[in-house]
């Protein structure tokens, strides 16, 4: 085999390589940011530290004085392969349901609210009923913003997130009717 | 002519090798691109035409589609509103507290209470109970109009007279909302600004709950709502003198406390001594004397202070 030759089937070997690489081959086995194994082309989106792995939505209530609303914290997490973790404080049912959400539903959820906090939003100073959004990235990158409730883009977002959350949490409504 | 070849064979090898690394790394940056789209970093109304042209899409996928579509189309959801009205009277009495039942005693100081709603698909609110609302959305507007107008040496005209605008120009829109879903499992009561700068209440499904059940209470958290469009920002906004100064001192509060601890120690303050919820607020709380001392009035010193400077004592309170 002549030289040229050769390096023509090696770079095409190499070229063949990086594309693979790249991802664009195969995508079916890959190593997720915690270390577990995750198939199928799904799971490729785990690869990349930019996407949101916890979230909280506050709700806070006045100083205690004012006798004011309640303050209400929504927790959401996906750090733990089994499932998501999500928590609503205070308690909003006596007996909560076993979460029906899965972590991808979860983080499609949070992404879509990062997306929505790069427009920018002022925050009115005598705002009362203020909406606070926390999340935290696979990197550990937290993204923190503050607005006021009803407020149109990413508020209006949260509060979607809030309330799909408690309906999980709750239980579907009732049947229509007297009780 | 063995050598040329041989340079030619050299140059041709480098320019394959250099076109199979360049076209490798562009495959290696548009790759990698490619997985932040699939993990969500694209507008969400991209991701909305994705999710809609997937005809097994998730359950909150699915619910997210019907608030986007029914937003686009300016219409309620298909699908979350097949249920009839309700009267809240009929509703169950468990499970429907957010701050467990702790019913005021007249002189107990007040505890927050917020009754639960029953979520944006539990949430339909029949028309006789939406007009007990309605209701207690005018007493308390009046209670607040009648207030201005029986306290002239309190404000200048011009003042008053945008205080009153104010007040008329409130609306009330019936719940549930599409712009603010979780406020359905709430009972609290929010205020918020349309395009045209006028403001206008939205209310948790609880809140109506609260007004079967607790009339005195409902009665005050609605006047503090409506309250609400007298705090000091509001003044700050169209740049009139406030007229809060008073009040603010009555309370230990001064321009360095934060805007919203202003607005609420407005508002809670009108609406505590126009509409009493039956209980105390902590602020008002007067502890009790120390033992051998009497003491000279059953009434805080911030509860004076306050009834003396806003002229509170000279106005008749109505009755719910």
């Amino acid at each position: 085999m002549t030289l040229p030759r050769l390096s023509l089937i090696l770079s095409f070997m190499l070229s063949v390589f990086l594309s693979c690489s790249a991802g664009s081959c195969s995508r079916s086995h890959r190593v997720a940011f915690n270390g577990s194994e995750s198939h199928g082309g799904e799971e490729m989106a785990e690869q990349s530290p930019s996407f949101i792995v916890e979230g909280y939505l506050e709700f806070p209530g006045p100083n205690e004085r004012w006798a004011g609303p309640q303050s209400v914290v929504i927790h959401l997490s996906t750090l733990d392969p089994q499932g998501p973790l999500i928590s609503v404080t205070p308690v909003l049912a006596l007996h909560p349901r076993k979460t029906q959400l899965t972590i991808e539903e979860v983080r499609e959820d949070l992404s879509r609210l990062k997306g929505a906090l790069e427009e920018p939003k002022e925050f009115e100073a005598g705002c009362l009923f203020p909406l606070r959004v926390r999340l935290i990235q696979a990197d550990g990158i937290l993204f923190e913003k503050q607005a006021c409730r009803g407020q149109k883009g990413w508020p209006r977002i949260a509060s979607e997130i809030a309330s799909e959350v408690i309906d999980d949490r709750v239980g579907a409504p009732q049947p229509a009717g007297k009780h | 002519m063995r050598m040329e070849r041989e340079k030619l064979g050299y140059l041709f090898l480098g320019m394959i090798l250099l076109i199979f690394l360049a076209g490798g790394t562009l495959l290696w940056i548009f790759g990698n691109q490619g997985f932040q789209i699939k993990s969500g970093t694209k507008a969400p109304e991209k991701i909305h035409e994705e999710i809609k042209s997937v005809p097994n899409a998730t359950h909150s996928k699915q619910v997210n589609l019907k608030f986007q579509f029914a937003l686009e189309e300016g219409r309620k959801p298909t699908g979350l509103t097949e249920r009839k009205d309700i009267a809240f009277t009929d509703w169950k009495k468990t499970e429907d507290f957010i701050i467990p039942d702790r019913k005021p005693v007249q002189g107990s100081i007040c505890q927050k209470m917020e009754y639960r709603g029953e979520g944006y698909a539990g949430t339909r609110i029949a028309s006789e109970d939406w007009k007990k609302i309605i209701d207690v959305f005018h007493h308390s507007k009046r209670l607040l109009m009648g207030w201005v107008e029986h306290s002239p040496s309190l404000f200048q005209p011009k003042t008053a007279q945008w205080m009153q605008a104010q007040l008329s120009h409130l609306r009330i829109y019936k719940p549930p909302y599409l712009e603010e879903p979780d406020l359905a499992w709430r009972g609290i009561g929010v205020v918020s600004r349309d395009e045209k700068g006028l403001n206008f209440v939205r209310l948790g499904s609880g809140f109506i709950r609260m007004a079967f059940r607790d009339p005195v209470r409902s009665l005050f958290e609605m006047t503090r709502l409506v309250a609400q469009v007298w705090i000091p920002s509001e003044f700050e906004k169209v740049r009139l003198e406030m007229p809060w100064a008073p009040l603010l001192s009555c309370l230990h509060l001064s321009e360095d406390d934060a805007a919203s601890e202003k607005g609420w120690a407005v508002a809670s303050t009108l609406a505590f001594f126009l509409s009493s919820p039956g209980c105390e607020l902590p602020i008002f709380h007067k502890n009790e004397p120390e033992e051998g001392k009497k003491a000279e009035s059953t009434k805080s010193e911030a509860a004076l202070c306050v009834e003396k400077s806003l002229n509170f004592s000279k106005n008749e309170k109505e009755s719910p």
